[in-house]
């Protein structure tokens, strides 16, 4: 009953209000996947495609999660991918040589160029990476290297090493629909890429990206109530995760 | 000692026919419902609004409960996070300072009078703030 409610309730919240039709397009002929994104909280990302294929060290890292409060109860930025699969809408901008992120959760942005420059040779490892953007057809494809360790994948306590690398293929399929994909590639702790994906739908109308700020009341950190675990309160403890897959490469 | 006087205390304000199962929250958009509360220890508090602080990433409404034996004790509930309170309609303007409220939720497992709310209602009985934190933060 109650699960019935909340589905209602979402559904009621996140039905467009108008009618859905073709991807509009830009002036120079490309989808354009300009709006705001009614982005919805993922927890557990790999779901699909489990048994992630964990190397040794990656279903440690996993196993770890344990030890840890999660990084965004402290309100550290949830990073690449995790700022995509992180709840509250998203608005794209787009323009001819750039593809602007506004995120309302962590009030996060990314300005992704699609000129054809490549990744910076003098970037230091950060929460959001280095990243560049090209047009595979209607496709926006964001490429994202120099991330550190610091952040997880997701609430499932899903972790990665200083070695991720992020491609995210986003397409419009239609006015309403967004279409969204993430690949994790991270050798250190996967022995092969694994990608996943989902539909995100447009936000009513009258909605704006709003203000979350973490920082400014984190009650729960500053009266030390955070604990250990992943935020999704899956009780796993490791024992149903199979064996580490042989490394393939 | 401590603890059965604790106990008893929670025992004042707690409604005997709110043992009704209810599955608690499991999703939360900053911090880990189930590490931090428990789910098992459902409450009812009926007390008077003396601060709503409505800002990122949750609200907290700060209560003080008149128990039994007429001791006041401050409790402090955990919502929703305000950008999705504020776009489902409400405002801090929703309780009003010395206004009455109960509230349904469930205690913090660390045993201060902490708790994170399922449902708010006024003096009226109207609820507000539909959806427990959890829900909203979605």
């Amino acid at each position: 009953m109650r699960a019935l409610l909340l589905l209602v309730a979402v559904l009621a919240q996140t039905a467009p209000q108008q009618p859905d039709g073709p991807a509009p397009r830009t002036a120079d002929g490309k989808a354009d996947l300009s709006g705001v994104w009614n982005k919805a909280l993922v927890q557990n990302t790999g779901k699909a495609v489990e048994p992630l294929p964990f190397t040794a060290e990656g279903l440690k890292a996993f196993n770890d999660v344990w030890n840890h409060i999660d990084p965004t109860s402290r309100c550290i930025f949830p990073g690449v991918p995790r700022v995509n699969t992180s709840p509250y809408p998203m608005q794209i901008v787009q323009q001819p040589d750039k593809v602007i992120f506004l995120y309302e959760y962590m009030h996060n942005f990314r300005v992704i160029y699609t000129d054809g420059r490549g990744h910076r040779p003098n970037w230091e490892p950060s929460l959001l990476g280095d990243s560049i953007g090209r047009w595979d057809g209607d496709t926006l494809v964001i490429d994202t290297v120099k991330l550190t360790d610091r952040t997880w994948l997701d609430d499932h306590g899903d972790r990665h090493s200083d070695a991720l690398h992020v491609v995210e293929r986003w397409r419009r399929v239609s006015a309403n629909k967004l279409h969204y994909e993430e690949t994790i590639d991270d050798p250190k702790f996967y022995t092969k890429p694994w990608t996943v994906g989902w539909d995100i739908p447009l936000a009513p109308k009258d909605w704006v990206v709003m203000e979350y700020a973490c920082t400014d009341n984190n009650k729960d950190l500053y009266d030390g109530h955070l604990q250990n675990g992943p935020l999704d309160g899956s009780l796993r403890d490791g024992t149903a995760i199979g064996k580490p897959a042989p490394p393939r490469r | 000692m401590m603890m059965s006087r604790a106990y008893a205390r929670l025992a004042a304000v707690v409604s005997a026919a709110f043992f009704v199962v209810i599955a608690p929250p499991s999703l939360s958009a900053h911090h880990s419902f189930a590490a931090e509360f428990d789910g098992n220890k459902p409450l009812t508090l009926k007390g008077v609004v003396t601060k709503v602080e409505w800002q990122s990433p949750h609200i907290w409404i700060y209560v003080d409960v008149k128990e039994a034996d007429g001791k006041i004790t401050p409790w402090q509930c955990e919502g929703g996070a305000p950008n999705a309170l504020t776009r489902q309609g409400w405002t801090r303007q929703t309780f009003t300072i010395g206004g009455e409220v109960t509230i349904e939720g469930w205690q913090a497992k660390d045993g201060t009078h902490t708790c994170n709310a399922k449902s708010w209602a006024l003096a009226d009985g109207r609820r507000v703030l539909a959806g427990s934190s959890a829900e909203a933060a979605k």
